[in-house]
């Protein structure tokens, strides 16, 4: 690479001396302009252009915007880069388990036994499963008896894993396998079935 | 009609905008107290020593929520610690323990349950990678999805430290824990929390001065998971073990 001389920016060739064909733009509208060009440098002409630009601009901002309007929903950054109506949408879903307290708005009598006892803290349907359309119309159907034998060993039976102060049995030596709810009343934990026999010692 | 007068008129007019009010007063009035998200901050409280690994809870989940089978919005896993390897232990988790567990005889390992759900994270990746703003942390503290603005990309998917989202089978869209967004709006507690027999969990109202979670927050040993992805999450875990990733 050798160095840009004065001879370069003239367009002369350094090596051979003489005046390129190639010159600088100043140099090559002197030389249209000396030889007669036929449509002159207005003022007029430039601004056309200018117009030009500023109009496709302004046809693409708009074009930006409709476009913008349409694909954005209704609703969207109003409280974070998110669609407003999501949070409706979310709340909307149905109910599945109507809650204890509309259980027991009905059920009173199960409802004061179970809260008397050491399964007053468990809610209706942890046992009876989602009840919100008997809830909603209780002649739709009666809910259907939990099998005692598998609820009650799902939380009580013998399990390391269980935390030692949680009361557990491993129901084969315990019972034999008889149901537990022959022994047990589930809405009354302890021994109210077989009271005359062995509630003194619990 | 015909021969109204002025006088009777007004008298009518004047009757029909009273009673018009009052109407829309009470119509207004049906909604004693609206829901509104500045007054509450959402997040769950589990108690490890209270979980008896029973599974009540991810069926709930599931009943509540028509969750597809083999997804989980929540489950259970089942750690085993053998000896002092806490970084290696042994995680099991049968159908997300919605049907319980099989009972773990009596051995030398340390064994424990831990429920698992969305983290309701303040500062949740998930939401930071959505292209689209389908998922976001609402005003209130929980992280939703857009079921009909989501593209079904899996870059949240793929975010969440936990591991609790996944792409509905069926709408192909990101799914996930909703908090029971539509329960906890209108008073009732969360599917889980409400099947939960021991009350092992608990949907906890940050805001409120008197909820429980403070006094839970203050008086016990706390962790949440992962910590040092400062994703900001709000549930809350008394007494976890190191072991539990």
């Amino acid at each position: 690479m050798f160095p840009v001389t004065s001879e370069h920016r003239r367009g002369n060739n350094p090596l051979t001396g003489q005046a390129s064909n190639e010159c600088d733009p100043a140099c090559a509208k002197q030389a249209r302009g000396d030889k007669g060009g036929s449509v002159p440098d207005s003022p007029l002409r430039n601004g056309a252009h200018l117009i030009l630009l500023l109009a496709a601009l302004l046809a693409g901002i708009a074009i930006f915007l409709v476009v913008r309007q349409a694909v954005i929903p209704e609703g969207f950054g109003l409280y974070g880069h998110y669609r407003a109506g999501a949070l409706k949408d979310n709340r909307m879903k149905p109910v599945s388990f109507a809650g204890r307290e509309v259980c027991a708005g009905c059920h009173f009598d199960p409802d004061e036994a179970l809260r008397a006892g050491k399964h007053g803290k468990i809610s209706c349907e942890t046992c009876h499963g989602p009840q919100s359309a008997h809830a909603a119309d209780p002649a739709s159907g009666v809910p259907a008896k939990p099998n005692a034998q598998g609820l009650c060993r799902r939380c009580h039976e013998s399990d390391a894993a269980k935390p030692a102060h949680f009361p557990q049995v491993a129901s084969v030596s315990h019972s034999g396998g008889a149901a537990c709810n022959s022994c047990h009343e589930p809405h009354k934990p302890g021994f109210a079935k077989i009271a005359g026999e062995r509630s003194g010692k619990k | 009609m015909k021969d109204l007068s002025r006088r009777q008129l007004f008298e009518k007019a004047g009757r029909f905008l009273i009673l018009s009010n009052a109407a829309a007063a009470a119509l207004n009035s049906a909604e004693p107290n609206p829901y509104s998200t500045a007054d509450h901050w959402w997040g769950m409280t589990i108690d490890i020593d209270q979980c008896i690994g029973c599974g009540n809870c991810a069926a709930a989940c599931q009943a509540e929520n028509k969750v597809p089978e083999e997804f989980h919005r929540t489950w259970i896993e089942r750690y085993q610690v053998q000896g002092d390897d806490y970084q290696h232990p042994q995680v099991e988790s049968p159908h997300g323990g919605r049907e319980g567990f099989t009972p773990l005889p009596e051995s030398a390992a340390k064994s424990f349950y831990v429920p698992k759900l969305c983290n309701h994270c303040a500062t949740s990746p998930c939401v930071q990678v959505c292209p689209v703003g389908a998922t976001f942390e609402s005003p209130d503290g929980v992280v939703l999805v857009d079921e009909s603005y989501c593209v079904g990309c899996r870059y949240c998917v793929q975010a969440c430290p936990y591991g609790t989202r996944f792409i509905h089978p069926e709408k192909q869209v990101a799914d996930k824990c909703t908090l029971c967004y539509h329960r906890i709006t209108q008073g009732l507690t969360t599917a889980c929390a409400e099947a939960c027999p021991t009350g092992a969990r608990k949907l906890a109202d940050l805001k409120d001065p008197k909820d429980p979670v403070h006094e839970f927050l203050r008086t016990n040993t706390i962790q949440v998971l992962k910590p040092q992805m400062a994703t900001g999450s709000k549930v809350y875990y008394k007494n976890l073990d190191g072991a539990v990733r």
